[in-house]
């Protein structure tokens, strides 16, 4: 907006403004630049770039060994660790022809979907944060804290737990982590009632996001849209439910879908409702895998420390809470994979930006990356 | 027995002082005196309802309970040196205009009967002049900073300005119409001590002309959370993002002082300012209760504006920040027909006689 260019001109100028938004930017979920083009306050363009964040994970995976992978699979999406180890684990198992036993299944499911459950209550503070709803950050995530609290009980750690072996789980749980599993669950499903009081039918929150960040049917399909994002547009394909893996054919859940209740079908506000009643649906299945958790040994296979995978490829994917996660894993024999590549879900939906955000105001920027629930580590990677 | 002989006698100068001698001295008592404890504990306050709304301690660690902490701020900022590539002369000057024109209204607080500096006609209408010279400042600083950030938020502070003047004078216009004239004095003398005597139940026009006022009150100032001009989600703050040190320290004083200011005049206008019960009234009128008679009215005028500040700071931290469009949509589509109806109410209910 170059107003009182003495210069070169004499009068208002008024051409489109470049304003490059990034690498580091409290709108943005990680480190990676928008190039907008401005109308004023309305966004006619945009463009990313990406790659701020980039570790050569895949590059590092092929030198190592497959047992020490694992601990690296829980940085693909640091926020939801373990859909990262169970779909590595998924793939090698699928390659080895390593039988899962029940119970240990059973745990993986219980640690996932506490870990979906996670992973949302940080969108949601993610959310409130970009519209500046300060009041819901914290009690979510003092709440979040629970459940944290029995990653460490369970594993040790909050967040990177390293649980997940291939042929199963690292430990059994201990006495009584069930029945702490579902009073904290009674307690998370209570205070979301909670927040929907206090922010999510909040009329100003309704106003930010309401019709906002749309993103059509066509996009979904058009981009490779997948999980609660592509579900919040109408689109009904979750993992879980129609190629069911490690026990989730016995389950009964819903995966909700968008409706446009508020406004229109996949909007920023039908993607945070789609996710809160994820969590609802998540905290069900978790007490029906805690009901039904059968006896039996939690790991079938012991690892050797130098173990060699025989030779094959596989192609194992996950419901995680950003989408479908996806890895790739080749080996030729040896004590090292040749190759390992990951579909990631937030890649499609950074590519979804330009689309969804063209005719929206600058201020609407921050709600509709928050509302796409991207993470920048899983696509640099 | 007004301010000047009673300053006078106090600290003694003689009587015959110039005026604009005692004047200034005066204002820079109650600066002092009134204003910066009175703002330093706001801050303080914010900082701590806040933090009891979020199920957290808040400041706990300068001084006893935290009350150092605004002490405590001021004395960081202070310490640090702008390095800001586009600081420039021209915004410099622009903060020091600005903040002239922000403490001149020092000089018409309404805050009691004997301190009233200047009574006139024009001194309700002075808070907004102020105003939307700050928004016009704040605009200009906005485009000298060259940045995009800081052309936008000096634009959206502007549109908030000016949409919220209009609802507000609309109201100023209802309660002096129904006061019987502009003077804080005789807006004040219209009403009574006790709350039934208020103008904000005198009819139900103005209790609505109330909250409309202190609604287009925190859009022209910006305060949170219609404050999209200073947001740090989208705008890095805006013109803010390049403020540190002394100016920040500045501003947000600055932003207290505003809320304040809006409170104490809704105050006056609305909730019965300073007035007194008539027993404590008849007593402490008598020229040796002089000091006696300033600290009851500015306690009462504090208390209740004190009152205004709790709920628009419990308004802040649980609302989302509203967009700039919708801020705009809000004054010129509801707050300004709701108060131009409600002003032709007022003048129905006050003329009715005449009518039927």
């Amino acid at each position: 907006m170059k107003v009182f260019d003495v210069e070169n001109r004499e009068y208002l100028d008024t051409d489109l403004m470049l304003w490059e938004v990034g690498p580091y930017h409290k709108a943005l979920p990680g480190p990676f630049v928008l190039r907008l083009t401005l109308d004023g306050e309305v966004i006619v363009n945009t463009r990313y770039g990406l790659g701020y964040g980039h570790k050569g994970l895949e590059k590092a995976l092929e030198l190592h060994q497959w047992s020490s992978i694992l601990p690296y699979m829980d940085r693909v999406d640091p926020e939801a660790a373990p859909f990262g180890e169970h779909v590595f684990c998924r793939a090698v198992e699928e390659i080895c022809e390593i039988e899962v036993p029940r119970r240990a299944q059973g745990i993986r499911v219980l640690v996932s979907e506490l870990s979906r459950i996670v992973s949302h209550m940080g969108f949601m503070v993610r959310v409130a944060e970009a519209v500046n709803g300060e009041t819901a950050i914290h009690h979510i995530l003092q709440d979040r804290e629970k459940i944290l609290d029995l990653f460490e009980l369970l594993t040790g750690s909050r967040f990177s737990i390293n649980f997940f072996r291939f042929g199963g789980v690292r430990s059994d749980v201990s006495d009584g982590f069930l029945e702490r599993v579902n009073s904290i669950c009674e307690t998370v499903r209570m205070r979301v009632k909670e927040y929907n009081d206090l922010f999510s039918y909040n009329h100003v929150f309704l106003k930010r996001t309401v019709c906002t960040g749309v993103l059509e049917k066509e996009d979904v399909f058009h981009f490779g849209v997948t999980g609660p994002n592509a579900r919040a547009s109408g689109v009904n394909y979750d993992v879980r439910k129609d190629e069911p893996y490690s026990g989730y054919e016995t389950l009964d859940f819903n995966s909700p879908i968008g409706s446009g209740e508020y406004g229109e079908t996949g909007d920023a506000h039908d993607r945070f409702i789609i996710r809160l009643r994820e969590i609802a649906e998540s905290i069900s299945i978790i007490h029906q895998v805690s009901e039904s958790l059968s006896e039996g040994p939690f790991c079938n296979v012991e690892i050797p420390e130098k173990l060699a995978v025989p030779a094959g490829e596989a192609f194992a994917k996950v419901e995680s809470p950003r989408g479908v996660l996806g890895v790739h894993v080749v080996s030729d024999g040896g004590l090292q994979p040749c190759r390992v590549q990951f579909r990631v879900p937030s890649l499609p939906h950074v590519s979804a930006i330009p689309v969804v955000l063209r005719g929206h105001r600058v201020e609407d920027l921050s709600v509709v990356l928050a509302t796409l629930d991207l993470s920048l580590a899983e696509v640099d990677r | 027995m007004n301010w000047e002989v009673a300053f006078a006698r106090a600290f003694g100068f003689s009587e015959s002082s110039p005026h604009w001698m005692m004047a200034t001295l005066f204002l820079f008592v109650l600066f002092l005196m009134v204003l910066v404890p009175a703002i330093t504990f706001i801050s303080y306050l914010e900082r701590k309802i806040g933090a009891d709304i979020q199920a957290r301690i808040g400041p706990n660690q300068a001084g006893p309970a935290g009350i150092l902490q605004p002490l405590a701020d001021v004395l960081k900022l202070l310490q640090k040196v702008n390095t800001h590539k586009t600081s420039s002369i021209g915004q410099d000057f622009w903060l020091v205009v600005l903040s002239m024109v922000l403490y001149s209204t020092v000089a018409f607080l309404p805050l009691g009967s004997s301190i009233l500096l200047l009574d006139t006609d024009m001194s309700i209408f002075l808070p907004f002049w102020v105003a939307l010279v700050l928004a016009f400042g704040a605009m200009l600083i906005g485009f000298m900073q060259k940045t995009v950030s800081g052309g936008l938020s000096g634009v959206r502070v502007v549109a908030q300005a000016i949409s919220g003047t209009f609802p507000a004078l609309i109201v100023v216009l209802t309660v002096g119409y129904h006061a019987g004239g502009f003077r804080w004095s005789t807006v004040v003398m219209a009403q009574g001590a006790s709350p039934w005597e208020w103008n904000l139940v005198a009819s139900p026009f103005l209790f609505i002309e109330f909250f409309v006022f202190v609604l287009s009150g925190l859009v022209l100032l910006n305060i949170p959370p219609l404050d999209a001009g200073w947001s740090f989600q989208d705008l890095r703050g805006g013109i803010v993002s390049q403020f540190s040190g002394r100016r920040l320290s500045l501003f947000r004083f600055s932003r207290i002082y505003l809320l304040f200011l809006w409170s104490v005049v809704s105050v006056v206008l609305f909730a019965g300012a300073w007035r007194l019960p008539k027993f404590l009234d008849t007593v402490l009128s008598r020229p040796e209760n002089f000091w006696f008679y300033l600290f009851f009215q500015m306690t009462v005028v504090l208390s209740k504006s004190l009152v205004i500040i709790f709920f628009v700071i419990w308004f802040a931290r649980v609302n989302p920040r509203i967009r700039t469009d919708q801020v705009t949509d809000l004054t010129w589509k509801v707050l300004g027909p709701v108060a131009l109806i409600s002003f032709v109410g007022t003048v129905i209910w006050k003329n009715g006689g005449l009518l039927f």
